[in-house]
């Protein structure tokens, strides 16, 4: 077993400014095992007197920082282009004898059809199926000589192949890699597996509680007239409804390399990483891609709460909040500060609050998914169930007190400091990198972004924050999704007279 | 694209390795340096040698829940550590955090490099003056939001209600890994202010942890200022490293979980593992790999992509000081049953000790593990970056340079080791089959 975490990673895994009865067990069978005999682990007492640290002055305050600090330098990418138009992006980083790569195709679950929502990712789960030329199998056992790790994935406007290799045995894996990406065979057998599988997933997504509280919020926010707003992964009806010829079709259409960036770091120069690149990608073919629909989603509705009965579950998962400005916009700098101080960081409002005082929760958290042209604010948490309606209060309450107390010094300074202070962690891997650079060019931010970054978030003024927030922050409007046990949580969720309570069945 | 056979398992030119030095202070407390001059930060970490190993029966999970009171502030650094660590822009989480296991406790923190002497600071003030502020009020909040987290993660999510089984059926009361780390929330509730005191005192002490620092310092002013923060902490009793042998299984023992969260049956098979760093460890990871470790393994092979009976499956040999476990764990394809997977797995189990495995299956195994341990270098801190690998080697081998040994001891692996790990460990007669049911009947 993994060791468990004071606090949760995964409330805090993507970083905000990249975008980034139990059980009464039964037997089936009487156990014939008697219980094991073993004899009681001996620990010695604890001491009973015990010397004490001697107190000194200079233990009293905060340490001064030392005097030089070395600078950091933000990854800016060399910028090249293949001769078919696809656009490179190399960071050099010769720690580690490794080499990441990523391509990222520029559309995802948004060129998905209404009636046939999970194709991206279901054309993603294919890749790895089989080629023109390599079985699933083959493709596996070849990428395990190779020791690399090779894997493609969906995204709401982008689809990825993602690959991290050895740097001595980069051109092998880039071998693999283009195939992945360019001769997917969408063998009807493999089709109907996969379909399977996807299936599968789906049902089991019925029993993860912040799954169905991402579905319930993208059907508030997105409307079922964008595919963004329909359940993530699709329907039943819809992964069941998709062809061979849909699978194709869409491969054909948004994979080419005039709708890719590729993203490189590691081991390797720009010259090697693209002559390395022509060699594999040198036969990909440009072609037409359809002009991007514009994003639709609903006029503002009356103000609800959206349900869905967990009826097993010990906690609700309580989640609020709406539509936000797009990645590239100039407001979402002060937002994103904002951000960690109502709910980003650890030590922010939200958290401070539900967590540290009122104990009702492992985490409280906030956060901008940042998107090409609109993105969303969430603030979310799982609650024990009893203190569902409670904390749906305290959630209001914390969002309005952003618009209505100031913001102190203090707060602003660690807001800042999170963001300015966390780049260098959050740009060491050779993974994180490509990854990063690569949402640069998705939400069209420059790809200077992150080595300027630290200079425009000291420019902010707290000036800035309360204006982005007064015109942001309206949580009188936004909807509440909660998912828990109907029986313990809806007197009290109705007592709080927010709005028509409208329940969703998964 | 196949390598020459002589680089099997060879991935590049070198081995890697990291370079660092290891010093003790006259309290006790090992010091292991490591430079790593790439980016202006440094990582702090420090491992205390106590986790659920060192419980006593009725004291479930007091190893993590402590843990959690070390985030409760101390005389000097005030209530929140993490107040202090955000001030400085190491944000909680993936910067900074706290983790339990079986058998140790570690705090890290990777902050800006010319803060070096404030992680020190905190660290050092909690590792000495942790129970002048330690109150009723903060053991209150911590028990509930250590209750919150078994809710969340064990109890609200698929699975969990079986992982907590098995670590009571393989370590039966009064093995203290039983109730896993986390604990009963009875227990955890039960928890008084003098068992922490009583915790606190025997167990966290500078004699018995390890602190780490790795990335961009300068030696002489390290050394100074953990001698000037750490130096003054008086030495305790030793602890006394528990030695409890392994409970053996003297059966098949078969249960239905009910899960009240899932709605994928899954089936759940265990047995009797190894300790950690035992000589047949290297060879228990590379059976688990060749099982259902990838597309390619041949559970994966057998029941998702021939039969079709299964969505997923995955094996893992798990060591710990006290003990480990060997499992395997198959989620149906969802109009499957655990019942179809059962027989086909143990046909397969049957073929590994029969006929053992290739020498192909072998090397790619080992070739995937090596790389795992190649890639863990890329960072300095963090969950599971150079400064959790050299305490890790520390605490298990006395040795922070461990890593060219462990390399050695997983290229040794051969067929015949492999074959012989699952004729000695995977007994049929001898094991634990858990068939978990969505309790709600599924969908």
């Amino acid at each position: 077993m993994r060791p468990i975490a004071h606090l949760s990673l995964s409330a805090l895994a993507t970083l905000a400014f990249v975008s980034l009865s139990a059980c009464a067990p039964e037997a089936a069978v009487p156990p014939v095992a008697p219980a094991p005999v073993i004899p009681a682990p001996t620990v010695a007492p604890p001491p009973a007197v015990v010397a004490t640290t001697p107190d000194e002055a200079f233990r009293a305050k905060k340490p001064d920082p030392l005097l030089k600090e070395p600078a950091f330098v933000p990854p800016v990418p060399v910028q090249r282009r293949l001769r078919n138009g696809a656009e490179v992006l190399v960071v050099e980083n010769h720690a580690v004898p490794l080499v990441a790569i990523e391509i990222v195709l520029q559309s995802g679950v948004d060129r998905e059809p209404l009636d046939r929502r999970g194709l991206s990712g279901f054309v993603a789960e294919m890749l790895l199926e089989g080629t023109r030329t390599r079985s699933s199998l083959e493709l596996e056992i070849a990428r395990e000589r190779l020791a690399a790790q090779l894997s493609a994935f969906g995204g709401l406007e982008t689809t990825t192949v993602h690959l991290n290799a050895l740097k001595d045995t980069l051109p092998d894996a880039l071998v693999l890699m283009s195939d992945v990406l360019q001769n997917p065979a969408f063998k009807a057998e493999d089709i109907e597996r996969v379909r399977g599988l996807l299936l599968t997933s789906l049902a089991a997504k019925k029993g993860n509680p912040g799954a169905l509280t991402r579905d319930d919020f993208a059907k508030v926010v997105w409307g079922d007239r964008n595919p963004w707003g329909l359940p993530s992964g699709g329907t039943t009806t819809t992964i069941k409804a998709i062809t061979a010829s849909d699978l194709a079709r869409f491969h054909r259409t948004f994979f080419v390399p005039n709708n890719a960036v590729i993203t490189v770091s590691g081991d390797v120069t720009a010259d090697e990483a693209v002559a390395a690149l022509e060699k594999v990608l040198g036969s990909w073919k440009k072609g037409p891609v359809p002009p991007a629909r514009p994003v639709q989603y609903p006029a503002a509705t009356p103000r609800s709460i959206v349900f869905t009965d967990l009826p097993t579950g010990t906690q609700s998962q309580v989640l609020v909040g709406w539509r936000a400005p797009k990645a590239s916009s100039p407001e979402i700098l002060p937002l994103l500060i904002a951000n960690n101080i109502v709910g980003g960081i650890f030590t922010s409002r939200l958290n401070l609050n539900l967590r540290e005082q009122k104990a009702f929760s492992y985490g409280v958290f906030s956060r901008f998914g940042l998107y090409r042209n609109v993105s969303t604010f969430t603030a979310s948490g799982s609650i024990v169930a009893a203190h569902t309606a409670e904390a749906v209060t305290e959630f209001e309450k914390e969002l309005h007190r952003m618009k209505t107390e100031p913001i102190t010094d203090e707060e602003l300074n660690r807001a800042k400091e999170a963001i300015i202070r966390s780049l260098p962690f959050a740009l060491e891997t050779n993974d994180a990198v490509v990854t990063a650079i690569a949402a640069l060019v998705e939400v069209e931010r420059p790809l200077d972004y992150y080595a300027t970054l630290p200079e425009r978030v000291r420019a902010v003024q707290k000036a800035d924050v309360v204006a982005a927030v007064q015109k942001f922050m309206d949580p009188d409007h936004w909807p509440v999704v909660v998912v828990g046990p109907k029986s313990q949580t809806f007197d009290g969720l109705k007592a709080l007279r927010i709005g028509e309570i409208r329940e969703i069945t998964p | 694209m196949l390598l020459p056979l002589a680089l099997a398992a060879q991935l590049v030119a070198h081995d890697p390795s990291v370079a660092f030095e290891k010093y003790q202070l006259p309290n006790g407390l090992t010091v292991i340096l490591s430079e790593d001059h790439r980016l202006p930060q440094v990582a702090v970490d420090v491992w205390y040698h106590v986790g659920a190993a060192n419980q006593v029966p009725g004291k479930s999970g007091f190893a993590h829940l402590f843990e959690h009171m070390m985030f409760s502030g101390a005389k000097h650094i005030g209530p929140a550590p993490f107040q202090v660590l955000e001030g400085i822009g190491t944000s909680a989480g993936a910067m900074a955090n706290g983790t339990t296991s079986e058998d140790r406790t570690n705090y890290f923190e990777v902050v800006p490099s010319a803060e070096l002497p404030t992680a020190l600071w905190l660290e050092s003030d909690r590792m000495a003056f942790l129970l002048d502020t330690l109150d009723e009020k903060k053991l209150n909040v911590q028990r509930d939001v250590v209750s919150n987290e078994r809710r969340q993660s064990y109890e609200n999510r698929a699975y969990g209600t079986a992982e907590l089984r098995f670590c009571d059926l393989f370590y039966p009361k009064p093995h203290p890994y039983y109730d896993c780390v986390i604990g009963t929330i009875a227990e955890i509730q039960s928890a008084s202010m003098d068992d922490l005191r009583g915790f606190f005192r025997q167990f966290y002490a500078p004699n018995n942890a390890s602190i780490a620092i790795v990335g961009n310092f300068d030696p002489a002013e390290a050394k100074a200022q953990v001698a000037r923060y750490f130096g003054a902490i008086p030495r305790q009793p030793d602890v006394v490293r528990p030695n409890v042998a392994q409970p053996q299984l003297s059966g098949v023992i078969k249960e239905t979980v009910q899960d009240q969260v899932a709605k994928i049956p899954q089936l759940d098979l265990g047995w009797v593992g190894v300790k950690a760093f035992d000589p047949d460890e290297p060879a228990g990871d590379v059976l688990a790999r060749i099982l259902a470790g990838g597309k390619a393994s041949r559970l994966y092979q057998e029941l998702v992509q021939k039969r079709q009976i299964a969505s997923d499956v995955s094996a893992d040999n798990d060591s710990h000081l006290l003990g480990g476990i060997f499992g395997i764990e198959a989620t149906v394809k969802d109009g499957h049953t655990t019942g179809e997977l059962a027989p086909i797995i143990e046909q397969l189990l049957d073929a590994v000790r029969k006929n053992g495995v290739t020498d192909d299956e072998v090397d790619r195994a080992k070739r995937v593990i090596l790389a795992g341990k190649l890639r863990g270098l890329e960072r300095i801190g963090g969950f599971g970056g150079k400064a959790d690998l050299l305490n890790h080697y520390e605490m298990y081998q006395g040795d922070p340079g461990y890593l060219g040994k462990d390399l050695a001891r997983y290229r040794a692996v051969t067929a015949d080791a492999v074959k012989a790990f699952a004729n000695k460990y995977l007994l049929l007669d001898r094991r634990v089959i858990l068939d978990i049911q969505p309790a709600g009947g599924g969908k």
